[in-house]
Order: C-alpha cells, then sequence, then structure tokens
C-alpha cells in the first residue's frame, strides 16, 4: 500500500512519468492489441478453411469408398445373372469354383466369393477350413438373411468371417429360378483391412485420418491403423468420441479436445452403408502456418514493444530534460540570479522557448537595473525631503524659543532697563529654555525611540490608572467618563511605560477636543482573531495590527470637534498640529509605540461630532514567543 | 500498466507456446522385420502375438507360410503354438485351394501331419488336429474312405474331449470393437465342437456299412448330444433312410437344445415329415 502510495504520488509529481507512462500504455497496449487482432483475424480464416477442406474432404473420401464398393456390387450383380440365366449351373460345384476364382483374380481386393443354396449347400472362393466347412450352414449367415429380407442387394453391417475370423462387410443378393423361387443367394465378401487400406491411401494433412463409423452400432469400423500390427485402440476410442459427440449434437463438423490438442472432425453420411464417412485431424496441422505468422508477428511485437519503450524513454527524456533546464532557469532569475542564461540549441520549439527565455531575463535585468536606479534616486529625494522637513520642524521648534531667548537675553543685558523687567526676561529665557528642553526630548523620543521591555501587562487596568491620573482636570472641564467593560487581563505583553504614554496621550487629546466639555467613553474587549474589521469600512485603518492573532481593542470616544477629512489624513505626520502649543509629534510617537508592538489603530471622526480612536493590541502565547 | 504487463505476458504464452501433438507422439513401437523366402515379416515379442498374426494373412499364403516360419524358428520353446504353426504349414501343402489340389499335394500334406504326429506325440491338441486332416485328406480328397475312416475311429476313440472353436480370439477384433463386447458373430459361431464329434460325424457320413453309422450316431448321442455335429448327423441319418420312428425322438429332443441352428431344426423337421 505504501508502495503504491509512493508511486502514485511520482505519478502525479513527475511529468516526465506520466509522459513515459502514456507512451508506455500505447507500446504494451495498442501494438500487441492490433498484433493480436489480426492473430484473430488470420485463424478465424484458417478455420474456416479447415472446415471447407474437411467437409470437402470427407465427401471426396464417402465417393471414393462408393467408387470402391461399386466393384463388387457389379460383380455379386453379374453372377446373379449368370446363375440366373443358366451361364452358370448352381449345381456345377467345380464350375462355379472355377469362375469364382477368376473373379477373385482379377479383383484381389474381394476376400471372399460365396454361394450358398436354399438347401445349406455351400461353395466359397477361397475355401473354408474343412473343420469349419463341415458344420457350415450360410442360410444363418448375416449376409444370406439379409439379401432374403431385403429381396434384392444388400450390404451387412460388420460381422466377423467365418473364414479369416476377421471383421468385415458382405454385399449379397438372392438369386432366383424362372419363376422366381429362391435358389440361393450370392455372396463377396470385403474384409475391413481392404477398407482401411483404401483409407490409408488417401492423405489428410499431416495427421489427419478418415475412417468409418456404422451409425446404427456407433463403432469405428475402417480406418488407417486398422493396418498397423500394434495399434492402441485409444486413438479408435477417441475417434469414435469425436463423431458422436457431433451426431449427438446434431452437428456435421465440429472441435474436440484430447489431450491438450484441439482436433477438428466433420463427416457426411453414407446411406447406403448406413455409414458416416468423417475425417478428423488436429488443428495444428492446419495452424501451421498461422503458428508460423503468429510467431513473426509476436516477434515484431515484442520487438516494437521494446523499441517504441526504448524510444517512448527517449523521447520523454528529450521532451523533458528542456523543460527541467527550463525549469532551473526560471528558478536562478526567480531568485535574482539575471545573468542566468538557457544553454538549449534546439531547431523546435523548446529552442524558441529558451531563446525568448533568455531574452525575458535581459529585459528583467535592464528593467530591474533601471527600477533599482530609479529607486535609488527616489530614496535619496525623500530622504532629503524628510531631512529637510524635519530640519525645518526642529528650526522652526528652535527657532521660536531662540528669539524669545534672544530678546530677554538683551533686556537682561540692558541694564538701563527696570529690574522688574529685567527680572521678567530672566523668567522667559527660564521658560523657553525648559520649554526648549522639553521639544527636545520629544524630538528625541520620536528620532530614536527607546525598545520597548515587553512584560505581561494589564492593559484594561492600566487605561483605568491613566484615567484616575486625570480625574481631576476631567472634572474641571466638564467632561463625563463613560467606562464600559474594562475587565481586568494580563494576556497582553507589552511595554506598560509606553502604553500608558500611548493611552496619557490619546485621553489627553480627547480632552482638548472638548474645552466645553462632552462625555469621554473608554472601553476594553478581547477579540478573537479573525474577527477583526475587515478594511474598506468608514474608518481608517492607520496602521494594522499583526494578522492571526486575538487582540486587546481599546476604544476612546470622544463627542469633541472631530477632524476634518484633510487633517485626518495628517494627524500621524510628524510635526504636523493643529492645536496651539503642540509639537506635532504626539501622534508620530504613539504610532512608533504601536508599530513596536505590531499593534494597530483606527480613526473614525466627523467633524462637530467626535472622534473614535480603536487600538488592537495583538495578546497570545505566540506573540509572547515571538517578543522574547 | 500492471493490465499492459499482462496482457503482453498472456501474448507471450497464448501465441508463442505451440500446443503438444501429445496423441500423435504416441506412435507404434517400432517392430523388428525380418525377411523369410523373400517375405518381410514382422517379428512379435510372444508367440501368440506371431500364431495370430499369421493366421490374418488369410488370402496371401506365401506370406502366411513365411510367418509361420518365423514363428517356429523364433519360439521353438512354445510347442502348443509351434505345433499350430506346423499344421497350418501342412494345410498350406493342398494349395490355395483344396478342391484343386493335386494328389501329390495331398500326399506331401499327409507326409507333413504324420511326421507332427509324430514329433508331437504329447500333445495331443496337436496330434488330434494332425490325425483328423489325414483322416480328411484320405476320404474327401484321395477317396481312401477306408483309410480315413480307421483314422477317424481311432481319433474318436483316442481323443474324445480334444475340443476346437471355430472362433480364434484375433487382437485385431479390439479395435474395430472397442466399447463393444457383443461381437457380431452368428449363433454357431461360438459352439465349442469336439474333433471327436466331428470325426463321428465324417464316419457317418463317410461309411457304407449301416451298423458303423449307427454305432457312430449312438456315440454322438451319448457323449456330444447338445454339440452342431449331432445335429447335423441326426440329418445325415434321416438322409441316408434311417429309421424315421427311431430318429423322430432324437430330434424332438435335439431341437429343444439352446444351441441349434434354426435352419438345421426345419431341415430336421421336414426330413422328419417326409420320410413318416
Amino acid at each position: 500500500m505504501k508502495y503504491r502510495f509512493a508511486i502514485f504520488r511520482a505519478y502525479q509529481r513527475s511529468f516526465q512519468f506520466r509522459l513515459l507512462t502514456a507512451l508506455t500504455l500505447i507500446s504494451f497496449i495498442f501494438i500487441p492489441a492490433m498484433g493480436y487482432v489480426s492473430y484473430l483475424q488470420g485463424k478465424k480464416t484458417v478455420e474456416k478453411q479447415i472446415r471447407q477442406h474437411s467437409i470437402g474432404m470427407a465427401s471426396q473420401i464417402a465417393e471414393r469408398i462408393r467408387s470402391f464398393l461399386a466393384s463388387p456390387i457389379n460383380n455379386v450383380r453379374r453372377l446373379r445373372t449368370f446363375l440366373e440365366t443358366g451361364q452358370l449351373d448352381p449345381e456345377d460345384e467345380k464350375g462355379l469354383i472355377r469362375y469364382f476364382h477368376m473373379i477373385q483374380k482379377d479383383h484381389p481386393q474381394f476376400l471372399n466369393i460365396n454361394f450358398g443354396d436354399k438347401n445349406g449347400k455351400f461353395i466359397m472362393v477361397p475355401p473354408q477350413r474343412p473343420e469349419i466347412h463341415k458344420l457350415y450352414d450360410p442360410r444363418i449367415r448375416p449376409w444370406y438373411i439379409g439379401a432374403l429380407k431385403e429381396k434384392g442387394l444388400f450390404w451387412t453391417d460388420v460381422y466377423v468371417f467365418a473364414s479369416s475370423q476377421n471383421p468385415g462387410i458382405t454385399v449379397s443378393i438372392p438369386i432366383l429360378d424362372p419363376g422366381g423361387d429362391l435358389l440361393g443367394v450370392c455372396s463377396i465378401d470385403i474384409d475391413l483391412s481392404t477398407l482401411s487400406r483404401v483409407l490409408k491411401s488417401i492423405k489428410i494433412g499431416k495427421q489427419g485420418y478418415a475412417y468409418i463409423v456404422e451409425k446404427e452400432h456407433e463403432r469405428v469400423i475402417a480406418h488407417p491403423e486398422l493396418l498397423r500390427l500394434n495399434f492402441s485402440p485409444e486413438r479408435i476410442r477417441f475417434l469414435n468420441s469425436c463423431l458422436n459427440n457431433l451426431m449427438a449434437e446434431g452437428k456435421q463438423f465440429g472441435t474436440t479436445t484430447h489431450k491438450g490438442q484441439d482436433y477438428f472432425t466433420a463427416y457426411t453420411d453414407y446411406p447406403a452403408n448406413r455409414w458416416a464417412v468423417a475425417v478428423t485431424m488436429p488443428v495444428s496441422d492446419f495452424l501451421d502456418d498461422i503458428n508460423y505468422i503468429k510467431k513473426v508477428t509476436l516477434t515484431m511485437v515484442l520487438a516494437a514493444i521494446m523499441l517504441s519503450g526504448a524510444l517512448s524513454y527517449l523521447l520523454a527524456i528529450t521532451i523533458v530534460k528542456p523543460l527541467k533546464t527550463l525549469e532551473q532557469g526560471i528558478n536562478r532569475v526567480g531568485t535574482g540570479d539575471m545573468d542566468y542564461t538557457l544553454k538549449i540549441h534546439s531547431p523546435d520549439i523548446i529552442g524558441s522557448l529558451a531563446g525568448a527565455f533568455n531574452q525575458m531575463a535581459s529585459s528583467l535585468k535592464k528593467s530591474r537595473e533601471e527600477v533599482m536606479r530609479t529607486y535609488l534616486e527616489l530614496a535619496e529625494k525623500e530622504k532629503l525631503a524628510a531631512l529637510g522637513e524635519l530640519t525645518a520642524g526642529i528650526a522652526h521648534e528652535i527657532k521660536n524659543p531662540l528669539g524669545i531667548i534672544l530678546g530677554s537675553a538683551q533686556v537682561v543685558a540692558n541694564k538701563e532697563k527696570p529690574q522688574s523687567m529685567r527680572d521678567q526676561a530672566a523668567n522667559f529665557i527660564v521658560e523657553e529654555v525648559v520649554r526648549l528642553n522639553k521639544t527636545l526630548t520629544t524630538f528625541l523620543a520620536f528620532a530614536k525611540p527607546a525598545s520597548p521591555k515587553f512584560v505581561p501587562i494589564d492593559l484594561p487596568h492600566l487605561l483605568e490608572e491613566t484615567l484616575d491620573s486625570l480625574q481631576d482636570q476631567l472634572g474641571r472641564q466638564h467632561i463625563t467618563v463613560v467606562r464600559n467593560a474594562l475587565a481586568s487581563s494580563s494576556r497582553c505583553r507589552g511595554d506598560r511605560e509606553q502604553m500608558r504614554q500611548v493611552f496619557l496621550n490619546l485621553l489627553l487629546n480627547a480632552m482638548q477636543a472638548m474645552p466645553d466639555g462632552g462625555e469621554l467613553k473608554v472601553a476594553a474587549s478581547l477579540e478573537m482573531a479573525g474577527r477583526l474589521p475587515a478594511r474598506g469600512r468608514k474608518f481608517r485603518w492607520v496602521q494594522e495590527p499583526r494578522e492571526g492573532r486575538d487582540c486587546m481593542v481599546i476604544e476612546i470616544t470622544d463627542t469633541g470637534v472631530g477632524i476634518s477629512s484633510q487633517e485626518l489624513e495628517k494627524i500621524f505626520d510628524p510635526f504636523v498640529t493643529f492645536k496651539d502649543g503642540g509639537t506635532g509629534l504626539g501622534l508620530s510617537i504613539i504610532l512608533q509605540i504601536l508599530k513596536l508592538h505590531h499593534a494597530g489603530i483606527t480613526v473614525d471622526s466627523r467633524e462637530g461630532k467626535g472622534t473614535i480612536l480603536t487600538i488592537y493590541f495583538p495578546c497570545g502565547s505566540k506573540e509572547h514567543k515571538d517578543e522574547r | 500498466m500492471l493490465a499492459a504487463m499482462l496482457l503482453a505476458g498472456w501474448l507471450v504464452t497464448a501465441c508463442g507456446a505451440e500446443k503438444p501433438h501429445s496423441d500423435h507422439a504416441e506412435g507404434p513401437v517400432e517392430i523388428q522385420q525380418i525377411q523369410v523366402d523373400g517375405i518381410s515379416i514382422p517379428v512379435f515379442q510372444s508367440a501368440e502375438e506371431q500364431y495370430h498374426y499369421a493366421k490374418s494373412l488369410s488370402g496371401r499364403p506365401l506370406e502366411k507360410a513365411a510367418a509361420l516360419k518365423v514363428l517356429t524358428r523364433r519360439f521353438p520353446e512354445d510347442r502348443t503354438k509351434t505345433g499350430h504353426a506346423r499344421l497350418e504349414l501342412a494345410y498350406l501343402k493342398l494349395g490355395s485351394d483344396f478342391r484343386l489340389a493335386k494328389t501329390s499335394d495331398c500326399r506331401a500334406a499327409l507326409r507333413e501331419y504324420e511326421k507332427i504326429v509324430r514329433e508331437y506325440e504329447g500333445l495331443s491338441s496337436i496330434c488330434v488336429k494332425a490325425r483328423w486332416y489325414m483322416a480328411w485328406i484320405y476320404t474327401d480328397l484321395l477317396g481312401d474312405k477306408e483309410k480315413g475312416l480307421r483314422i477317424y475311429t481311432f481319433l474318436a476313440q483316442q481323443y474324445p474331449h480334444e475340443s476346437y472353436s471355430r472362433v480364434s480370439p484375433v487382437p485385431w477384433l479390439e479395435l474395430v470393437f472397442p466399447d463393444n463386447g457383443e461381437k457380431p458373430y452368428s449363433a454357431d459361431d461360438r459352439a465349442i465342437n469336439t474333433w471327436a464329434s466331428l470325426a463321428l460325424l465324417e464316419i457317418i457320413r463317410n461309411t457304407d456299412e449301416n451298423r458303423q453309422k449307427r454305432e457312430a450316431f449312438d456315440q454322438l448321442w451319448s457323449r456330444y448330444r447338445q454339440s452342431l455335429t449331432t445335429g447335423y448327423a441326426l440329418r445325415e441319418m434321416l438322409y441316408s433312410g434311417e429309421d424315421s420312428g427311431r430318429m423322430a425322438g432324437y430330434v424332438r429332443e435335439y431341437v429343444t437344445f439352446s444351441t441349434v441352428n434354426p435352419e438345421l431344426t426345419k431341415d430336421l423337421q421336414s426330413l422328419l415329415g417326409a420320410s413318416s
């Protein structure tokens, strides 16, 4: 199972494997299938020929047997004519013997020529043994009884000749006197070996047999093997069973399997003797040629499979190797190696693809260099612009106090001025220096923010504390505080002082936005990961928190003057302030602190209605680990 | 892929493997052939096979003689079979048709039979046949009934129980009737007769003396009552004008036997009716 999955995975992953599989399937299925179909066609044709040939052969053999048996029929008829017309005298034993010898000399295939009269007298050529002849009665012999019953020409079934003790058949005919009374019966015996000799002379394929079966008794009566001396009867039983099977099925031809070999049998009736003349031959006799073709086809199929398998492999390699090189090239270029070029010199589409790839890589390289150059230029410009902006901010923040200090210092130095005036000027100098110090401290906090010291902090509690510290001021400004679900939670980690600074700044901003009093709502809740508001909502994401973390959501809502949409775009920019005496760095520092904590912040504000600031502070164990 | 491999494997086995020609591989065992009198004769393993082979050469006297000679030379220890072979060889001296045999041929055959009687004195099955043939040649071929009857009489007394069957088992028959134990013989083919009963019948047929005829018949009736020869003897007795009243009892009893030839029965009843 494991091995199978490994193959399946390899199949899925490897284009080469899939291609090779497809080509191999074509080789292993279609080529053999075509070969096999051709073989079946050939076999079918040969089998048809076998059928036609064997049926035709059986008919021809029947004709030969008819021709062979015509001779004894003619002779026995001639004998009848001679005896009935008086040309031969039935009482003249010597005369009959001589005539019978003459017939036999001309027809050596006649085993015996017989005449038996109605009184039991019997003449036979060649003669029987005397001890047999002495007790022989022709009237009880099959040929005699049959001829009388038939009242004409009669063929016996196979029976054992008294003379030779061999099996045979006899044709007989009754002899009548002019008055129509029986004189006797003439007959001629045919030994089955003679009939078998006729069958043996007929060539039927390499190993085929022609044989005669007595249908009534279902037995083989003549076959070439009868002439063999040490013949096994098993063959005859087999031939018998072949024919009996066909007869039982009512077919004239069919196939029988014997000892693992197929034999084709066909027969034709020989009604004169109630026989069937049959031909049985091994199918292999006829399939030799087709077997040769089969072998050649098989060899060619195997060769084709091997060759196509090898070609399939080479083809797969040829197609896949350049593709792999191309893949390597893409990877190299992807990792930034723009100098990499494909070395594929192929006149086909792969070559074109490689050329296009190299051209693309070259263009990419040029574009990248251009982009880099532009980027560096832009960065330099931005840097200079930022520096200029920063310098302008600093200059602006320092220039005014310095101007006041300069003016005040001139007053202090002018001894002509009244002392009270000089004291007031000295106080201005001190105030402005303090202010300048504060401005520079804030600037330093922005320019070089301190790294947060992450400790477990309870943000809702911290918010509560900060809020409590402003309680008096809130009261003075007639601001009502609403606290929603500020449940304690220590799941977050962060820098306690920096977060206090964030909350303080935000709360002070809210308070400043409500100079005539209002309502300040603070809320804290824990939101699970994935439940953060989506982008594109009406409020603006100033900074998104790290994804995939639970968040402590801190929401500070005021009912103050609100912020216009133009101002909203710039409130987090450094040195941008829309209130008197502000440094313009408060929200910038808040943003920096939140960035350092991977926290997010959104602002939703409407002029004259108020502002909602929401902080999304990431919590959870993973966050802790990351920070550690 | 697996299916393709299997298909290829099947093709290899189905198309490549030649079916064995098992049946045809079972060829007959080669039989040695030897030349006798210029004729090639197969040599079998046993005297019995050799004898059956020789007997099957009916109508081919030269081949038959050669085959019989092979038997006498190759199996001299089998006295019974060589004796039968000698008897066959002696018969062949009469030529292809004994009815056309010359006197010299008959004499030659007689000499052979006499030699056989001397050489196979202890084998009664051989001697009885040789003596019967001698008697037959004398009576039927040479016309010397006196000598023939003497030998018949001696034979009937000397070998009362030596039988012969007209059907000798020929192995080739088994090839033709492999599954059929019942071979198509006529009714009287299987009747077992004795040489003695046949000799007594010949005495009845050939003697001119009524006393000898009656004695022979009485012996037949007492010893071989159900034999076919007894039926023929009854017919001979009725032909020869024997007292029908005396013979009627014999005929009535004889026709009740199961071995009786139906045509012979008709003859007997007809003769009996005619004489009465």
